[in-house]
């Protein structure tokens, strides 16, 4: 009797951690978005960063104003951001990650000219981020946009560590 | 007689205590244990290598010129040893004749001397200026011809390709490991694969005296001609045979500072690069200690620029990174030396190269590239990038020598 009772109260234990489990993993999952985060201090950056599950790219100005970032974020997170002031522009729910690259193009082109890689966003003169359409698809640094349009691409499925310097320069003896 | 316990103990210790007689003195000396001059000599019989290293300066064999090798000197010295020329080849090696012999009595046991800071820094600028002017642009143009051509013989043929996967890329890769081996360099072949790309890295490794912490001087080997739709023949020769040949002149004349260096360097050449930078990031996955690496200077694409922009070469660096020490570095090693690069230290946003997976570790690293690749405001690009066009006889060699100077003279600059 007491084996059955032990058995019935292992099995109704891993019962109730197995369905905890993907309740919170189809939690978070369902409510990843994927924003461009703009920050103008390092405060801000700080903030926006810790307040992101992952950051992938950031863009950074000499001044630091206008920066933004690329960044992973449950709804809650996102909620948490834009009440606190900051302009979160949510660019997909869901994002696989491994589809969206940054485009650089030397020359001066417009965002449209890439698409031929996939969907076009422009970040900045020059930076484009582009989602690809499917996995084949898939473009990476060597890929042919256009006969005379050379484009550096960097694929930002990882995502950055934390960076270790507060501005955008440390202390340099050669300056 | 009988003696007690306590008795016994301490007479042990006076004893140890006791200034010990050659015998014993000149058997074994050092932390390190190593045997003096007189005991190598009766017990091991001397090691002609061992002889060798004691004329460079290196007195106890172990690979290093330092201040232990003075102290075998002067134990030596003390137990009757009184041999001087192996003082004069350390004094030599350790302070590149830049103070004067400390003067010696038979009589008086030899004191340390003390090295000021003043010749040391003499002593690296002298380095720097040496390494520097040892930079062969004949060499740059051998290398850029040797791997893109379809073997791995002398002299230019038929355009090849270096795709990560061709048996191109393997050919040029035994080439540039006979390279360094040529130059006394053991090379490890770091084979990975990664997405539809299964190559291998190429490292070559200059030990300093501290053989953990490191700075890499790297670049891309592989090649693409994608934007001519092939990718054989892709000769590559400024995307990235520029980069390739710098850090491999940059390898032969650093391998002269074996041992001198205080931290060790690591010339790397990855393959895997235009697919993703797949051999790169397989790399930096592998660092089980970021901060043993001190820095990184990539280069990549260094070898053009439209004719109105003469020589000019950016060293660019990521926000937050810190990079911007190793630029500032660097365009300090242009000016002061009168290089002439025309080099400028400037924040990028361009991650589309193989820094970019140390970045992502938080490791200091800079991309070190062509002025129209990297400023945009130019509104032009190499005309033969990523194209069967990418030759060796398009490229300006003035510029990557260039190149190749200002990163010698910082890699010695910073890890001295």
């Amino acid at each position: 009797m007491k084996k059955i009772l032990l058995f019935v109260l292992g099995l109704s234990t891993a019962a109730i951690i197995l369905f905890a489990y993907q309740y919170s993993s189809r939690a978070t999952s369902s409510q990843l978005l994927l924003a461009k985060i703009t920050y103008n201090t390092d405060v801000e950056f700080e903030t926006a960063f810790d307040g992101s599950t992952s950051v992938h790219y950031f863009y950074e100005q000499p001044t630091t104003t206008d920066s933004y970032m690329i960044s992973q974020l449950t709804t809650e997170q996102y909620d948490k951001l834009t009440s606190m002031g900051f302009i979160a522009q949510i660019l997909e729910t869901a994002p696989e990650m491994s589809n969206y690259l940054v485009v650089y193009t030397p020359q001066d082109v417009p965002a449209s000219s890439l698409s031929v890689m996939g969907t076009t966003q422009e970040l900045d003169d020059h930076f484009t981020l582009v989602k690809t359409q499917t996995e084949e698809q898939s473009l990476n640094h060597d890929s042919l946009a256009g006969p005379d349009i050379a484009v550096f691409v960097y694929d930002i499925e990882k995502p950055l560590l934390k960076p270790l310097y507060k501005t955008v320069r440390i202390e340099s003896e050669y300056e | 007689m009988n003696i007690s316990l306590i008795q016994f103990v301490v007479f042990t210790w006076v004893f140890l205590a006791l200034p010990q007689p050659i015998s014993y003195a000149s058997r074994w000396h050092g932390s390190t244990d190593k045997l003096t001059n007189q005991s190598r000599t009766q017990i091991l019989g001397e090691s002609v290598s061992c002889e060798d290293s004691r004329l460079t300066g290196d007195y106890n064999c172990d690979g290093s010129i330092n201040l232990n090798d003075f102290e075998t000197i002067r134990r030596d010295y003390n137990a009757g040893d009184k041999n001087l020329k192996y003082f004069e080849f350390w004094r030599r090696a350790m302070f590149a004749k830049a103070i004067p012999t400390p003067t010696l009595t038979p009589t008086k046991p030899m004191q340390l001397p003390t090295p000021s800071p003043t010749p040391i820094v003499q002593s690296k600028q002298q380095l720097i200026t040496e390494g520097i002017q040892r930079v062969s642009r004949q060499n740059i143009v051998n290398t850029v011809t040797n791997i893109a051509d379809d073997d791995d013989k002398p002299g230019v043929d038929a355009q090849q390709t270096r795709y990560s996967n061709s048996g191109g890329n393997q050919v040029e890769r035994a080439y540039i490991k006979r390279e360094f081996e040529n130059m006394g360099y053991t090379v490890t072949i770091q084979s990975f694969s990664a997405g539809s790309v299964s190559s291998a890295n190429i490292i070559a490794r200059l030990n300093g005296k501290n053989t953990s912490k490191y700075y890499a001087l790297t670049a891309h080997m592989d090649t693409t001609a994608a934007r001519s739709g092939t990718n054989d023949p892709a000769p590559g020769a400024d995307d990235n045979g520029s980069g390739t040949s710098a850090v491999i002149e940059a390898a032969r004349v650093l391998s002269s500072l074996k041992g001198e260096l205080a931290n060790s360097v690591e010339f790397i050449l990855f393959s895997g690069e235009e697919q993703g930078l797949y051999g790169s990031d397989y790399y930096a996955s592998r660092i089980q200690n970021p901060s043993n690496v001190l820095g990184v200077i990539n280069m990549d694409m260094i070898g053009w620029n439209p004719p109105s922009r003469g020589d000019c070469v950016q060293f660019g660096y990521i926000a937050r990174n810190g990079g911007n020490v190793l630029a500032d570095a660097a365009v300090n090693i242009d000016k002061t030396h009168n290089i002439q690069l025309k080099s400028t230290s400037v924040l990028t946003n361009i991650m589309a190269s193989d820094h970019a997976p140390f970045v992502r570790k938080n490791i200091k690293a800079i991309f070190a590239s062509e002025c129209a690749l990297m400023e945009a405001r130019i509104g032009t690009v190499q005309p033969n990038y990523h194209s069967v066009g990418d030759v060796p006889n398009t490229l300006n060699y003035s510029q990557i020598e260039k190149t190749a100077k200002t990163v010698v003279g910082t890699i010695i600059e910073l890890a001295y």
